[in-house]
């Protein structure tokens, strides 16, 4: 097979009760070969004590997100050679509990997503079957943003998440603007109150880390924006009908 | 040793069927304690989360519910059990709907505002509401959500059922669950289970499903005594994608591909459909084309790593990267380019059609034991539906949920003994007192092997036999096969227990495979080409040890197969 070498892994292993430390592994890497198969590979025969999370192994569950040289990746569809020579070094995400060697508790993310009213509360008024155009200005606001598989990857590379635990991150607000913008959802303004609280929106420093480390390809960083758009045309009183705030124009 | 807890509605599994079950539990009696058991991270394990394609309910003239149901039925070689297609077909328009306003999901819309239905697979009608091509994404990220904003849901993350319990009068009591990570176990007792643990053809050398499933359901559901039905009906989808040496092979190229008029090449560059299906070529129906592909390979005409090619190109390059993004990407992640060359596909395992078998509100053969989704038999027969799984998961989770809770509502709690659940971890634990071996995993490809090869896409009594013994010699050497010591986030230890189910789902699938001597959709005889001229199920139970298979007419009690409209010949979807 073409471009099949030895290639030096470097994992960041811990255990609870022992000290972090890097241990090498070396394996033989395939021009197909991904971050997760070797690492498959290095429990499977050099070392079963080897702890990592993956579940659908092909890019739609995000479980197997984790720091490879430096960035967040899925290191299902990321392949070594796609990474150019050179050892590799791969750690778990930051900014979450660490569990054990590359696994981390993931539910800080859930909660901060609660935190942020992120999730559809249901209006007791509105027909069950909505009428939304495909190509209207609500859709076309909410499909860029829409498809996160929850990965964590974005929290792990926003600074302000490690610094402020109240902070929602990106993906708790990104999800909030996709909500702010449905017309079915009844919890606007309880989700305004947190949203403008100290802790969220306002502590965005617009690095835009999140929107660089996304593998889906989306923007918390442009929803952050468009959210404070809407938070600044909200209490101007430029609200549209529904509490729904008209977005700014495309390009963000 | 054995920890406890307890609770009201215990749901076993947290894909789309998991979840539905624990939302309408908790929304049909807040006060009730749910509690949610989930392989992996909430929201992230199983196979919902990886539809593609979309889901069928019928929303709008002319479509009809008896179309619906007469697609589903033809579909799937007239063995389903008609009373769950008829359940499937009259609720799916609810929950949609359900998931619209209720949840959140958010479909895609035609230009005046409807639910977007597209064209699929083997369908009279447009049926299949989608949100793009990553419609599981939408479903579960939703689902989930809307867990975490209920109180009255618990969620036991990275835990996994290895046992049902049962109470002294054989009634269902709980269930004894693992916590992965910190290797203690649980004994979760309860006043009624859902069994929802997604099944998953993972014993396959080559799968499509989500490679965290181990069939633990079906093994669980077996271990108790209930009887399983159509087990040998294992869907192979004709193009997952080759990459060598890679976890990515067998993950799925859509069939959108095939249905836009992608062309299928073998090795020497011949469009080989022609010899299988003259007159559909490459939109022929999913087993066909998958056999035909498996057979090309198998006859020495192969591509150099063992596939066929599909080739999209001649539809032109942009209109390839626009209509189909998300494989686009999928292949461009791993150096190829869908858009302009041919690409390596073969076969993939991707769903069991058979299991456990229910009734339309999800009661199991165990009183307080109710069961949904993929490890479930009889809603899809001899051959799934593109658009049909997603559709079964939600409603009978969601049915499971409601009828649990109308269950709990009349019955005290169980009092369960402990002792049997001491056994279960004995045995479970057995493997992290011996030392580590990597003989686990040659016993892990060697059951996939065999069951690729022997009980797969093209079948005969010889290899069956011999997978049979051959599981068998598997099973048994995994009992002297030894894991680190470590209980806590050990994944050799979690393997050795996903082989353990593996093995028991392997066995009932060629156990079934061989009760059926004939050949009816996804099952294959090469020794009995064609199909019966009776239409039966096939039941497999344990009693007492050992394992009863028997026959049972299809009973027709809604339509039989001359009222059989001609079908839709595209072949569209997961």
């Amino acid at each position: 097979m073409v471009d099949a070498g030895r290639r030096v892994v470097e994992v960041r292993r811990w255990a609870p009760g022992g000290a972090e430390r890097w241990q090498r592994y070396e394996v033989d890497a395939g021009a197909d070969t991904t971050v997760l198969d070797a690492l498959v590979e290095i429990q499977r025969r050099q070392d079963p004590t080897l702890a990592f999370r993956y579940a659908c192994r092909v890019g739609m569950c995000g479980s197997c997100a984790m720091v490879v040289n430096g960035r967040e990746r899925w290191a299902c569809r990321t392949r070594l050679a796609a990474l150019g020579g050179g050892r590799l070094q791969v750690r778990p995400l930051y900014h979450f509990p660490l569990l054990r060697d590359l696994v981390v508790d993931m539910a800080p993310y859930a909660a901060r997503l609660a935190a942020a009213g992120g999730a559809l509360v249901p209006s007791r008024t509105a027909a069950p079957y909505a009428r939304i155009a495909g190509s209207g200005p609500e859709r076309a606001a909410i499909d860029p943003a829409i498809e996160c598989i929850g990965c964590g990857m974005c929290l792990s590379a926003c600074t302000m998440v490690g610094h402020n635990p109240r902070f929602p991150g990106p993906a708790a607000l990104n999800r909030a603007f996709t909500l702010q913008r449905d017309s079915r959802d009844a919890g606007k303004a309880a989700r305004w109150a947190t949203l403008l609280s100290d802790d969220a929106l306002a502590r965005c420093h617009g690095q835009g880390a999140c929107t660089d480390v996304c593998p889906m390809g989306l923007s918390p960083t442009g929803s952050i924006i468009r959210l404070r758009a809407m938070a600044t045309r909200r209490l101007l009183g430029l609200e549209g009908p529904q509490g729904v705030v008209d977005p700014p124009p495309p390009g963000v | 040793m054995i920890e406890r807890l307890d609770t009201d509605v215990l749901v076993l599994g947290a894909g789309g069927a998991g979840l539905c079950a624990a939302l309408h539990a908790a929304d049909a009696a807040p006060s009730l304690a749910v509690t949610v058991v989930v392989k992996g991270l909430l929201g992230r394990a199983g196979c919902t989360r990886m539809v593609q394609g979309g889901y069928n309910a019928v929303l709008a003239e002319p479509d009809s519910l008896d179309a619906h149901l007469l697609d589903t039925l033809a579909g799937g070689g007239w063995i389903n059990d008609q009373e769950l297609v008829w359940t499937l077909v009259t609720e799916a328009p609810r929950r949609v709907l359900e998931l619209e306003w209720r949840y959140g999901c958010l479909f895609d819309r035609t230009a005046d505002g409807r639910i977007h239905q597209k064209p699929f697979a083997g369908q009279s009608h447009d049926r299949t509401i989608h949100k793009g091509d990553l419609t599981g994404i939408e479903i579960m990220s939703r689902l989930t959500e809307q867990v975490l904003r209920r109180p009255g849901i618990r969620a036991l993350e990275e835990c996994r059922a290895v046992a049902l319990w049962l109470d002294d009068e054989g009634r269902a009591a709980g269930a004894l669950v693992l916590d992965v990570r910190r290797g203690r176990f649980v004994a979760v007792r309860a006043r009624a289970t859902v069994l929802a643990m997604g099944g998953g053809p993972t014993m396959y050398r080559i799968i499509a499903c989500s490679a965290d499933k181990s069939a633990d359901g079906i093994a669980l559901g077996h271990a108790v005594g209930l009887p399983l039905r159509d087990m040998e009906m294992v869907q192979f989808h004709p193009t997952g994608l080759v990459v060598p040496g890679s976890l990515m092979t067998g993950a799925l190229l859509e069939e959108g591909l095939r249905g836009a008029g992608g062309h299928l090449r073998n090795g020497h560059g011949e469009r080989f459909m022609a010899r299988y299906d003259a007159a559909r070529l490459e939109r022929s129906t999913r087993d066909l084309v998958s056999r035909a592909s498996f057979l090309e390979v198998a006859e020495g005409r192969g591509t150099p790593n063992g596939g066929v090619w599909i080739d999209v190109s001649h539809l032109g390059a942009e209109v390839v990267e626009r209509t189909f993004r998300g494989m686009v990407k999928r292949c461009r992640d791993f150096g190829r380019d869908l858009a302009r060359e041919p690409v390596e596909v073969f076969p993939t395992a991707h769903f069991l059609m058979g299991g456990i078998v229910i009734d339309a509100t999800c009661r199991t053969a165990i009183d307080g034991l109710f069961a949904a989704g993929e490890d479930t038999g009889g809603v899809h027969g001899a051959n799934r539906l593109g658009g049909n799984g997603v559709a079964e998961s939600t409603v009978f989770g969601g049915i499971a949920g409601d009828v649990a809770v109308a269950f709990v509502e009349a019955r005290a709690a169980p009092r369960p003994g402990l002792a049997a659940l001491e056994d279960v971890v004995r045995t479970l634990t057995a493997p992290l007192g011996r030392s580590p071996s990597p003989a686990l995993y040659d016993l892990q490809g060697e059951l996939r092997a065999v069951m690729w090869d022997d009980a797969g896409l093209v079948r005969d009594g010889e290899g069956l036999r011999r997978a049979l013994a051959e599981i068998e010699r598997i099973e048994t050497a995994l009992d002297g096969v030894g894991v680190p010591p470590d209980p806590a986030l050990n994944t050799a230890w979690q393997d050795w227990l996903n082989l353990r189910s593996q093995c028991v789902a392997g066995r009932l699938v060629v156990t079934s495979a061989l009760a059926r001597d004939e050949s009816r959709g996804a099952h294959f005889r090469r020794d009995f080409p064609g199909p019966a001229s009776s239409l039966y199920s096939v039941h497999v139970q344990r009693r007492a040890g050992d394992l009863h298979v028997w026959r049972e007419p299809v009973a027709l009690t809604r339509a039989a197969p001359e009222a059989a409209t001609p079908h839709a010949t595209v072949e569209i979807g997961d």
